[in-house]
């Protein structure tokens, strides 16, 4: 059930950001055609570009988690004596994140609360549409980090378990 | 204990730039009448983000005071359009009489209302003109064909559009590399900052056509001005007062020097007769006026044309 | 006090294995709440918004969906091909067509790790078949990657060039020369060690196979054509380059070589988005530290601290590389740049350095960390593509990072060597 569930997540937020960055590839793309080929500006473009990249960072970053990208350092993880402690390092690792995470998903909805009564410059569109991406990419990180620390600790009792 | 007013602008730290003169007087006098009760701290340059973001961070209190251009005032408060409509003022004179007089202070009553900043001063970045590297251009007929950049403002685009160019919005960062590689013919801005920002390297007319009477205004966060004392409130009121005078000169004084110093690079200057103003005028601000009043309704517009009327009657203004 | 929270928090966060995002805004929230009380949390978001809000920085985006529908499409064997059969004939062949093939691609790519990616890939495993010590072939390939950000188009130039205000069309200027010299140097090491130890075989020269393999090559050297020619003619803004590359990349990738299927596509698109994600998050949390930093007035303070420690500019200039390789070996390039532009570059006009010649000074110093232990994420690549261990590698990788700390001492000290071009293009 959770697996179906967190598939389901997994596709549409690839969908999303897929579909956001043709948004954005397709908007620069018109800028540049009607600027040149044309000769009429689009005011609109440049705007929709910037606010679909924004939306495609913080969408994105759940899946780099799931993925293993965000660069860490393992150096001195690796060096620690004991699995326990390794483990222990881990968790209060995590749990930084999560705090990190979870003040960009507060501040994140007191931003967009402060932006409904301002609007985009060209679109007029109201600013919490682009600053949603915020405390949504972020709930979205809490998530998946949440699925795969799931793992991180089930693999850790899985190696206890192995030979050797 | 001391309290810290970090301030925000846009322009480059020099004193030749208005926002930076009045951050620095403003800085001198209530560190100074405060007795350093009062440390006042200069974001310069930017420093503290584009001019929306500067604006962002006072409201929510990280940084205390900004002083910003008119630009994207009405991102926050779109009655501000009121003052994006080109060619409202025909001098400097004009614009102080109507936006310290009662216009002023209503539009300031209303704006703080709006987003929790109180104005602390307005002055201004020069009137902005029309440079191009092409061919002098006397009317707006000698626009056609000239690709202008703009700034990311609707109403920017249509009077340019109106007045016969051809508007291609660029940010601000690219605008010196767009003027040298030719992707645009022209700009429209003050001359002081065109100068200053080494754009006339790539440009040889100037229009003083003064369609856009640049406003700047220095802001402070309601709530923070509240918490000072009522002795420090008088202290901030009068350095602000005074800082203002202060940019206003310098901003003057920089276009006179600025315009010198244009003709000295090279840069053919033009000054339109009445008559070619006049065409000007009625070409490049109906559309944008409409353009207003179909977004804010009619009583601000009457009320600043109003006010304007006044005024050039008040100073004399033919 | 809080420079101290801010650098001691983000080492320690980053050593506990939080990720270089998190750990950056990690430091600065701890430094907000520890030493800031009145300063409003919203700035966390605020600032990471604003970091990424950017026109010049979706550049970023673009080059690395150009530079991967790229490679999909098979360029980087057919660019291997080309280059061995322009250097192959030469003593070290293999080398050379590493070398060259790595800085061919980089006229393509903006990255480090696109390159290794890309050519390591395939060269290593060749230059082992001929003889080549595996040691020597990774180290060769890390090195040659590095020329991915210094020769344009740079993901890294198009972060100084926005944090600190400047042309990403100068910044891309100045990168060529110091990236030819960074080639000739990689081509003298090869040869030098190539005759020393009879490694490789020659493949005579064939202008004929030149010829051949140029044809083959054509639409992907069209492609720097496009970008460089479109910024440097005056044609579009470097986005809009960017933007029109990828566009051609997808055009000839899909209708004209056929290689890549819209699976393949799905795939590519992908992979940019999370690449982009996780550039665009270190860039707004290191704008949330940036802003703390600023805030409290530490740039003035640690620019300040650094003039006073000599009058001397050549000793000052020496001080700063220092520094920046010092900060390469734990810190993503990314964040260094954002977090140390504010507070190097006032110092690096007080000592009269032009701002793009160090702008190209600061890329190559942190793409030197790229490959340097323990956080070196060309190491790190280089390692799991050549399967050695990091600790094996170090070594000979940092032999072959002497010409790179050569070049930056060359660009520190005679500023025509970045500055040459640009003002050849009028900047
Ligand atoms: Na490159
Ligand atoms: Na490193």
């Amino acid at each position: 059930m959770f697996r179906k569930f967190d598939a389901g997540v997994l596709l549409l937020t690839k969908a999303a950001v897929v579909a956001l960055l043709f948004v954005m590839f397709g908007a620069t793309l018109a800028g540049v055609f009607f600027r040149y080929v044309l000769d009429d500006a689009l005011t609109w473009s440049e705007e929709v570009a910037r606010y679909s990249m924004v939306w495609l960072s913080f969408l994105g970053g759940g899946l780099v988690f799931r993925e293993g990208g965000h660069v860490a350092v393992d150096l001195l993880l690796a060096h620690l004596p004991s699995r326990r402690l390794r483990l222990a390092v881990t968790l209060l690792a995590q749990v930084l994140v999560m705090a990190v995470l979870a003040v960009v998903l507060w501040q994140g909805v007191i931003l967009m609360a402060r932006g409904q009564y301002m609007t985009t410059a060209a679109l007029r569109l109201p600013m919490y549409v682009p600053y949603a991406a915020l405390p949504v990419g972020a709930g979205l990180m809490i998530y998946h980090l949440l699925v795969t620390g799931r793992g991180l600790i089930a693999s850790d009792t899985d190696d206890a378990n192995a030979p050797g | 204990q001391q309290t810290v007013l970090r301030l925000s602008h846009t322009t480059a730290e020099t004193m030749e730039q208005g926002s930076h003169s009045w951050a620095v007087i403003f800085k001198e006098m209530v560190e100074g009448q405060t007795g350093g009760d009062i440390e006042v701290r200069i974001l310069g340059a930017n420093a503290a983000g584009a001019e929306r973001e500067q604006i962002e961070k006072a409201q929510a209190g990280i940084n205390q005071i900004t002083l910003n251009s008119e630009i994207l005032m009405p991102s926050f408060f779109p009655q501000a359009r009121v003052l994006g409509i080109p060619f409202l003022f025909k001098s400097d004179a004009v614009a102080w009489e109507v936006l310290d007089g009662p216009f002023g202070q209503q539009f300031a009553q209303a704006w703080r209302d709006a987003t929790g900043l109180r104005m602390l001063g307005i002055f201004n970045a020069g009137f902005r003109s029309f440079f191009n590297s092409d061919h002098p251009v006397h009317s707006p007929a000698d626009l056609a064909g000239l690709k202008i950049r703009t700034g990311e403002n609707d109403a920017h685009i249509a009077m340019v559009r109106e007045l016969s160019g051809s508007p291609v919005p660029i940010s601000w960062s690219e605008v010196y590399t767009s003027l040298q590689q030719g992707v645009v013919d022209g700009m429209e801005n003050p001359p002081g900052l065109a100068y200053a920002m080494k754009f006339h390297e790539h440009l040889k007319y100037l229009t003083l056509d003064r369609h856009l009477f640049s406003i700047h205004a220095a802001m402070i966060n309601e709530a923070t001005y509240q918490s000072l004392s009522d002795d420090q409130k008088a202290i901030v009121n009068e350095a602000a007062k005074t800082a203002t005078l202060v940019a206003r000169a310098t901003v003057l004084l920089d276009e006179r020097h600025a315009l010198g110093d244009l003709e000295e690079a090279g840069i053919e200057i033009y000054d339109p007769t009445p008559a070619e103003y006049a065409q000007f005028r009625e070409l490049g601000r109906p559309a944008v006026e409409a353009m207003v009043r179909a977004e804010i309704g009619d009583d601000w517009v009457d009320a600043l044309m109003a006010a304007i009327a006044e005024a050039e009657a008040a100073v004399g203004q033919p | 006090m809080l420079a101290t929270t801010l650098f001691l928090s983000m080492l320690m966060l980053l050593l506990m294995g939080v990720p270089i995002a998190f750990a950056v805004a990690g430091a600065a929230l701890l430094a907000m709440v520890l030493l800031l009380p009145s300063m409003p949390l919203v700035l966390v978001p605020m600032s990471m918004f604003n970091g990424m809000d950017s026109f010049p920085m979706m550049a970023i985006p673009f080059f690395v969906l150009a530079g991967e529908l790229m490679n999909r499409g098979g360029i980087s064997m057919q660019l291997v091909r080309f280059s061995q059969s322009l250097v192959g004939h030469v003593r070290g062949g293999l080398g050379h067509t590493n070398v060259v093939a790595n800085a061919i691609m980089s006229s393509i790519s903006g990255s480090a790790l696109a390159n290794i990616a890309a050519v390591g890939r395939v060269m290593i495993p060749a230059m082992r078949e001929e003889g080549y010590d595996r040691s020597f072939a990774a180290s060769i390939t890390i090195g040659a990657s590095l020329l991915g950000p210094i020769i344009p188009p740079s993901i890294t130039m198009v972060i100084f060039a926005v944090t600190a205000n400047q042309s990403v069309g100068a910044l891309f200027l100045a990168g060529i020369l110091p990236g030819v010299i960074i080639c000739t140097g990689m081509m003298g090491l090869v040869y030098v060690r190539s005759r020393r130890r009879r490694y490789g075989t020659i493949t005579p020269f064939s202008l004929r196979r030149v010829g051949r393999e140029f044809r083959r090559s054509f639409l992907a050297l069209l492609m720097p054509v496009i970008i460089l020619g479109g910024i440097f003619g005056g044609i579009m803004t470097p986005t809009e380059a960017a933007a029109v590359a990828a566009f051609y990349a997808l055009v000839v990738s899909m209708l004209i070589y056929r290689s890549i299927s819209l699976a393949d596509i799905w795939q590519v698109a992908l992979s940019t988005t999370k690449t982009t994600s996780f550039i665009m998050l270190v860039i707004g949390a290191a704008r949330v530290f940036s802003d703390v930093m600023l805030s409290e007035g530490v740039p003035g303070q640690i620019a300040g601290a650094m003039l006073s420690l000599s009058e001397n500019p050549v000793i000052l200039l020496l001080l700063i590389n220092l520094l920046l390789l010092i900060v390469g070996f734990v810190m993503d390039t990314t964040a260094a740049i954002i977090i140390l532009v504010p507070v190097l570059m006032p110092v690096a006009i007080q000592l009269g350095i032009d701002p793009v010649s160090f702008g190209v000074l600061m890329s190559i110093n942190l793409v030197i960390g790229m490959a340097t232990p323990p956080v070196g994420v060309a190491l790190f690549l280089g390692s799991e593509v050549s399967g050695l261990r990091v600790e094996q590698l170090a070594g000979p990788v940092a032999l072959v990072i002497l010409v790179h700390i050569a070049t930056l001492l060359l660009v520190s000290f005679v500023p025509a060597v970045s500055l040459w071009l640009p003002e050849i293009f009028g900047y």
